[in-house]
């Protein structure tokens, strides 16, 4: 299928009014959820997974991407409003956004977010289209020992850019993969780890995990918090940026997509990174660096394009091999399997109206957030002020009645309630969900790899060096490994050093 | 002066506890970790020609024993001081508890006294336990919320919630 034939196969599934309403919702609910603060993407698509068993299996991820890239956008309204960001990757908005407001350009703040992110995220969704049919092609040849060491390197690359300790966060995806063992075992019809425990002979459920530890625990860390939110009090005028405003953001927004799209694809990349070294890149390219977190526009423009071209990126891998670069894709790859289909190149062959109606979509999408964000704007302020204490209760019973609604039986509950005691135990001891989830999701299919790969060889582990492709994903990893030992060992030597001599 | 030395004790102090809790977590981890392995052998390791049904999980328990093993190691080697977070120091982490407590009492008491009961007094307890509250205000947003939630996915979404022995 060539790629214009399928533009307008996309174009036909995501233009009719069921679509676009779910594509609507999506993006409602994202931008909802990105104000919010207390619930990100992962718990919203988690919790709303269920609800999307009955309706096709493209609209479902039509409406679950929908609230990932709609949460990049309302995360930026609290970052230039309240300075509190709403998502993760809204973090660096704070910096220039807030003082932008400070400063009464509140409204050009929000302007060039959302105008950024539209630019951005349109045209990661064009790279998306062009990067993903020659990588699916060429996927297609890849075996069970190319796809073991790629999802290898992707879990490596994931604990490498984690936030602290990457032994913990390699920790944590062992304990994904161990969890993903529990249930009955594909290959021999043996039941594992069940603990004679029936509910648990289909699995832990992927749906209980993710609300528990991005739902549940996020409410109970943000609970210790006095959460003080000052919405700030300033008449939003004038969302047009003004021309010196766009010729300054100019370069910075296509900086950023250009950032955001490719630390997408990597595994573990994603949007927080990538609005990170945006920023970081145009402080650095800047004439005047030194006013960088002052309310300079430059310093919103760039992050918030970078996260949303990010998201574009994000669905390479998942569309064209079946692995997750993050663990938002980790949890639509779970939406896709539950509605029967097998993520990775086949997709693209057997099932091209998913690919193509979730692409076509995200333009679509786009422009409704750009409608949802400007001028609705005192809407979601007023949503900001919603205090924390009648909203909490509110995404608790959200979870609650989410989780029982799966089986219509409280395990499931009892699963996420004790995944959300995890959850904010890790937050707590200094350990990552992200690795966790995404090798919870990624654990059979890595088995199964494994054991096929073993199968083809005889036994020998050779295979995984012999191949070309494979010995350089593994290679990868193993050097991410060592590179996290080898300035460790070489600094306790120099303080070694230090005391003896 | 004092104040500096001050600061080196609470820095020190500091230290510990991330020794600690990192020492405490990773055997945890150890813990889980030999767990699996156990389970893995009772299923049955094979060969690596014919792997078992334990032998994937053997070698992800025992990586897993390893990477913790590593991990009190770097946190006794003192590696990481940078990072310190005074646990449950001025948080309000007795919030955050009770609002669990609630949660698996929930889940407890649903099948016995029903959605719309059981809901209900969750709710109240939650909107109560945050900040100061009326207990008015809360017993009539908590029955709003639960009225609205039954309204909304047993009537319209048709789930179906558990009745209690009181018939709903």
């Amino acid at each position: 299928m060539d790629i214009f034939s399928g533009i307008l196969g996309g174009f036909a599934a995501s233009l009719s009014l069921a679509n676009l309403l779910y594509c609507f919702i999506g993006v409602f609910i994202g931008t909802l959820i990105g104000v919010l603060p207390g619930i990100g993407p992962v718990g919203t698509i988690s919790l709303l997974l269920p609800a999307t068993f009955h309706v096709e299996p493209v609209s479902a991820i039509i409406m679950l991407a929908g609230i990932y890239y709609g949460a990049m956008y309302g995360g930026s309204t609290t970052s230039i409003l309240v300075n509190i960001p709403g998502e993760a990757a809204s973090v660096v908005t704070c910096l220039d956004g807030y003082q932008m407001a400070r400063k009464g350009r509140a409204g050009a703040a929000l302007g060039i977010s959302a105008f950024g992110s539209f630019i951005a995220g349109t045209l990661g969704v064009i790279g998306l289209m062009f990067l993903a049919l020659p990588l699916a092609k060429l996927a297609l040849k890849f075996g069970p020992p190319e796809y073991f060491s790629l999802m290898c390197v992707g879990l490596t690359i994931l604990t490498y850019l984690a936030r602290g300790s990457m032994l913990k966060a390699l920790s944590m995806a062992l304990v994904g993969l161990l969890l993903s063992f529990v249930g009955i075992d594909a290959i021999t019809g043996l039941p594992r780890f069940t603990m004679d425990v029936v509910p648990l002979m289909d699995g832990i459920g992927l749906v209980p995990i993710a609300m528990g530890i991005f739902g549940i625990a996020e409410v109970l860390i943000n609970l210790e918090e006095v959460l003080r939110r000052e919405v700030f009090e300033t008449k939003i005028k004038g969302l047009f940026p003004n021309r010196e405003e766009w010729k300054r953001s100019k370069g910075s927004i296509l900086r950023g997509t250009i950032i955001g799209f490719f630390l997408g694809v990597l595994p573990g990349g994603g949007a927080a990174i990538s609005s990170f070294i945006s920023y970081g890149v145009e402080k650095k390219l800047s004439r005047y660096p030194e006013k960088f977190g002052t309310g300079v526009i430059e310093g919103v423009a760039g992050p918030e394009s970078a996260n949303n071209a990010a998201v574009g990126g994000a669905f390479i891998p998942l569309f064209t091999l079946g692995i997750p670069a993050n663990v938002v894709m980790a949890v639509l790859l779970g939406a896709l399997m539950i509605h029967g289909m097998i993520p990775g190149p086949m997709l693209l062959r057997d099932h091209p109206q998913i690919f193509w109606g979730t692409v076509t979509s995200m333009y679509m999408g786009n422009a409704f957030l750009l409608l949802l964000n400007l001028p609705l704007i005192g809407i979601w302020v007023k949503i900001l002020k919603v205090p924390y204490r009648i909203l909490f209760p509110l995404i608790i019973l959200f979870c609650l009645i989410g989780a029982y609604s799966l089986n219509s039986n409280t395990f499931d509950i009892l699963v996420m309630l004790i995944f959300g005691l995890a959850g904010y135990l890790m937050r707590k001891f200094g350990y990552e969900g992200a690795p966790l989830l995404l090798a919870y999701v990624l654990g059979p299919m890595m088995e199964q790899a494994l054991r096929q790969s073993l199968l083809i060889s005889y036994g020998s582990f050779t295979i995984f060096f012999t191949r070309p492709i494979s010995a350089v994903a593994l290679g990868l990893a193993i050097a991410m490994i060592a590179s996290y030992f080898f300035p460790f060992f070489k600094k306790r030597r120099l303080t070694v050093e230090e005391e003896t001599g | 002066m004092v104040s500096l030395s001050n600061h080196y004790r609470l820095t020190l102090i500091v230290m510990t506890i991330m020794k600690t809790i990192d020492t405490f977590s990773s055997l945890f981890l150890i813990l889980l970790g030999s767990l699996f392995s156990v389970g893995s052998f009772r299923l049955g390791i094979g060969t690596v020609n014919a792997p078992g049904p334990g032998l994937i999980p053997l070698g992800t328990g025992a990586l897993l024993i390893l990477f913790s093993l590593a991990t009190i190691v770097e946190a006794r080697l003192g590696k990481r001081v940078e990072e310190k977070n005074p646990l449950f120091q001025g948080k309000r982490w007795g919030v955050a508890l009770s609002v669990l407590i609630a949660l698996f009492a929930y889940v407890w008491m649903l099948d016995i006294l029903g959605f719309i009961v059981t809901t209900f007094l969750t709710m109240t307890i939650l909107f109560k336990i945050s900040e100061k509250q009326k207990w008015k205000t809360a017993l009539g947003v908590s029955g709003l919320t639960t009225a609205s939630a039954h309204f909304l996915f047993a009537y319209l979404l048709k789930c179906n919630f558990p009745r209690g022995f009181l018939g709903f």
